[in-house]
């Protein structure tokens, strides 16, 4: 048979020599074997912390692995328990540290998908850079993973289980990039990559902090996936870690977040209600927020300019709709921005951060005039800024006329 | 027996792919810690540079219809002379396939295959590009003409997907570097890779009369490629990051975040790469075999293809210690060691082919 297919298609015999040199060149095709990675080799890493302890001088790191049988369909016998956090501490340098997992655990660490890394405020004060070393100087860890800061000890927000999700790092994940449309508590500038871009510049990068909540003796048991209570027990996002260049040198709250997140155009979104009478909700559908550099009277000036499309589908406080009244609601927000704005900028600039890179845009200003400005270090603390806020509302919600209360 | 020819389209490309080769991976870094905000201005220069010096290698071989490098330097200096500077050129030819297979080796044991020796890997590579040459430079230009539509395509599908970040103000103040400083810096980029598109001319006999404009317009189209690359790095990752990572395009494609469903693009990156790789090391590898082949007169191709690939598989090993001395020897001896094949000895062979013909004219 073989030698009638041979024939058919001319096909010459090799001698043997030719033969057993064609199937040894063709085993070097297999180079990828050194490389092979079986999926039953790995330890996938879902969450990662790092902290420092400033009395033994020691680093610590943690990691979350994923348990495969916990994380699918609970059978009746097996470890259900969704993950495991290792933690381990030593003298040593972070990179080195991460290599004694092999101590614990018989498998490959394979960090190329974790969700996010957590830093302990201790070690966000004192400085990143190992971790920044240890995350760009391979590639298969990408530098776009979140960073958060955890105001808790490390300990405790590591070991805590989060609602609905079984592991904590697509908890996180989807707590930051599914929740963007509807709130503005988290930008889009909190991944690792951000922090190194600016690590040459003066400009900030916020990240978000959590802490854990409830009593941490019933953090780490798997119990308590089974409690009802959904928010105790767990972690929680709670303002913003200021960084600049790789140490965290002040925190916004929760507030003061979301206006950066807004003002730095990282999200869309505001909702806020408004300090004067009726207390409307309002909230921004759509928004811009423009900086425009000009020369006046002799001095560089910068312009803020936010255009916000606002809608009151949030709003629960009574509002007797007119078109006056709406009018009026956009004054009342127009003037509330441009305050909170300036309140944001000013009380963080007397603090030397440049929360808002205005030092960066000033330094890429082209022209002779600007050389002055460009050449001191110190002349963003000193530009005047002006704001813009113009808005209107585009949407009102299912109601168009508000229920009055109270006895007739 | 069939006369090779290759299109002027497959020359153009050829020369496109030699030129962007290995320079996109390793010398991108390096050129926007020179250049900062104008870093993508240094490869219209160097372009500029390369096709005046392209368009100078055409003429000169436009003069011996039918001959590259090595056959005019034969015909002028007479085979004695005339041999022994076409080795030269040959030796620059293993060079630059010995370095091209080194960079491809760094970098796969950089990001994909840590664990596999760097001779399989130069091994492996090298056979193929010796297949190809084996089979001649028409199945080599065919390939280029088959797949890069797909690499410019995939190529710039990725960039253009992680433009997210851009920021504009990382390119301002624009000119506001000293240029001439930036100049002198990156004196060496016009060696490293214009100059060394020197070795494309080798395929100058298959590639019919009309051959200058591909080449000289593959030169122009890596160097404007070549700028739009480095804009979209500083565009994306700004003038710091990009300069302290050892391959920032690599990087660039692995944090390429489209919701969850388009993630990690740099495969695509790095089978482009192995692509452009490939053209370089086919092409390098071909010249030194056309070159050997015109001076010693071979009929044989396999046996030839064999010892190169055994020479050139060992020298990648010794040609470097690492990344970083390639670098720095690159920027210290590139140009003058460049500028006396692809300047000297070509203004040399043009002076004395030039007195040749005047005397040989006045004599007749």
């Amino acid at each position: 048979m073989v030698n009638v297919i041979m024939n058919k298609f001319r096909i010459r015999r090799l001698p043997k020599s030719v033969a057993c040199a064609a199937a040894l060149i063709a085993l070097l095709a297999t180079a990828g074997c050194w490389d092979k990675t079986e999926m039953s080799d790995l330890a996938i890493v879902s969450l990662a912390g790092a902290d420092f302890d400033p009395e033994s001088q020691k680093n610590i790191i943690y990691y979350q692995i994923v348990n495969p049988s916990g994380v699918a369909k609970r059978r009746e016998s097996g470890p259900a328990t969704p993950f495991y956090t290792f933690k381990l501490e030593g003298n040593e340098k972070i990179g080195e540290l991460f290599t004694d997992t092999t101590e614990y655990i018989p498998r490959k660490l394979f960090t190329a998908h974790y969700k996010a890394l957590i830093i302990s405020e201790r070690l966000a004060k004192r400085g990143i850079l190992e971790s920044i070393h240890w995350i760009e100087s391979l590639t298969d860890r990408r530098s776009s993973v979140p960073v958060l800061v955890s105001e808790d000890p490390l300990d405790q927000v590591m070991n805590a289980f989060t609602p609905l999700e079984r592991l904590p790092g697509e908890a996180i994940e989807s707590e930051l990039f599914i929740t963007r449309n509807i709130s503005s508590a988290f930008g889009r500038m909190i991944r690792m990559n951000n922090i190194v871009k600016r690590m040459d510049s003066k400009r900030a990068t916020v990240v978000p902090i959590v802490s854990f909540v409830g009593d941490p003796q019933k953090a780490a048991m798997m119990d308590r996936l089974d409690s009802v209570r959904g928010n105790t027990e767990t972690i929680k996002f709670d303002g913003g870690a200021i960084f600049v260049r790789d140490r965290m040198v002040g925190r916004l709250n929760k507030e003061e977040t979301r206006w950066y997140n807004f003002l730095t155009g990282q999200t869309r979104v505001l909702l806020l209600t408004l300090p004067e009478p009726p207390n409307p909700i309002v909230e921004t559908v759509q928004a811009k927020v423009t900086r425009k550099w000009t020369w006046n009277e002799g001095e560089p000036e910068l312009n803020i300019v936010v255009r916000a499309k606002l809608s009151l589908r949030r709003n629960t406080s009574f509002i007797p709709m007119s078109g006056q009244t709406l009018k009026k609601i956009e004054n009342q927000f127009n003037k509330h921005a441009k305050t909170e704005t300036m309140r944001l900028i000013e009380k963080w600039r007397d603090k030397g951060i440049d929360l808002f890179g205005i030092d960066e845009e000033l330094k890429a200003q082209e022209g002779r005039k600007w050389r002055p400005y460009r050449e001191n270090d110190e002349a963003w603390k000193r530009i005047r800024i002006r704001v813009t806020v113009q808005s209107q509302f585009r949407q009102l919600g299912n109601m168009i006329r508000y229920i009055e209360g109270g006895t007739l | 027996m069939k006369t090779v020819r290759i299109g002027r389209w497959q020359l153009f490309l050829l020369t496109a792919n030699f030129t962007i080769g290995t320079t996109v991976f390793v010398l991108l870094g390096t050129l926007i810690e020179a250049g900062r905000q104008d870093a993508w201005l240094i490869p219209l220069w160097g372009g500029a540079f390369g096709c005046a010096l392209a368009a100078f290698w055409s003429s000169l071989l436009n003069r011996y219809p039918g001959h590259n490098i090595v056959g005019v330097c034969r015909i002028v200096l007479g085979p004695k002379i005339g041999s022994a500077v076409a080795l030269m050129y040959v030796w620059y030819c293993v060079n630059v396939a010995s370095w091209v297979t080194r960079n491809l080796s760094d970098f796969l044991k950089m990001t994909i295959m840590p664990h596999t020796p760097m001779h399989v890997i130069h091994v492996m590579f090298l056979l193929v590009a010796g297949y190809a040459v084996v089979k001649g430079i028409e199945p080599i230009a065919r390939l280029m003409e088959i797949f890069a539509p797909i690499m410019f395509l995939s190529f710039w599908f990725v960039l253009f997907v992680a433009v997210s970040p851009w920021e504009w103000h990382h390119f301002r103040p624009v000119f506001g570097t000293d240029l001439r400083a930036t100049f002198l810096k990156t004196v060496s980029f016009l060696g490293f890779p214009f100059m060394q598109a020197m070795v494309v001319t080798f395929v100058w006999p298959f590639a019919g009369r009309k051959a200058m404009l591909p080449f000289v317009g593959g030169i122009a189209a890596a160097a404007v490629s070549l700028s739009a690359i480095i804009a979209f790095l500083l565009g994306i990752m700004g003038i710091y990051r990009s300069s302290h990572l050892t391959f920032p395009l690599f990087t660039l494609a692995q944090e390429v975040e489209v919701g969850s469903v388009l993630q990690h693009l740099e495969s695509i990156m790095s089978m482009i790469w192995l692509l452009l790789i490939f053209s370089q090391l086919s092409v390098s590898l071909f010249g030194a075999f056309e070159g050997l082949r015109e001076i010693f007169r071979l009929r044989t191709r396999k046996p030839i293809v064999a010892a190169l690939i055994l020479i050139i598989s060992a020298l990648a090993v010794t040609i470097e210690e690492n990344i970083q001395t390639n670098l720095e020897w690159n920027q210290k001896y590139t140009f003058p060691y460049f500028s006396f094949l692809m300047i000297v000895v070509p203004l040399v062979l043009y002076a004395v082919g030039w007195i040749k013909r005047r005397t040989r004219g006045k004599t007749a």
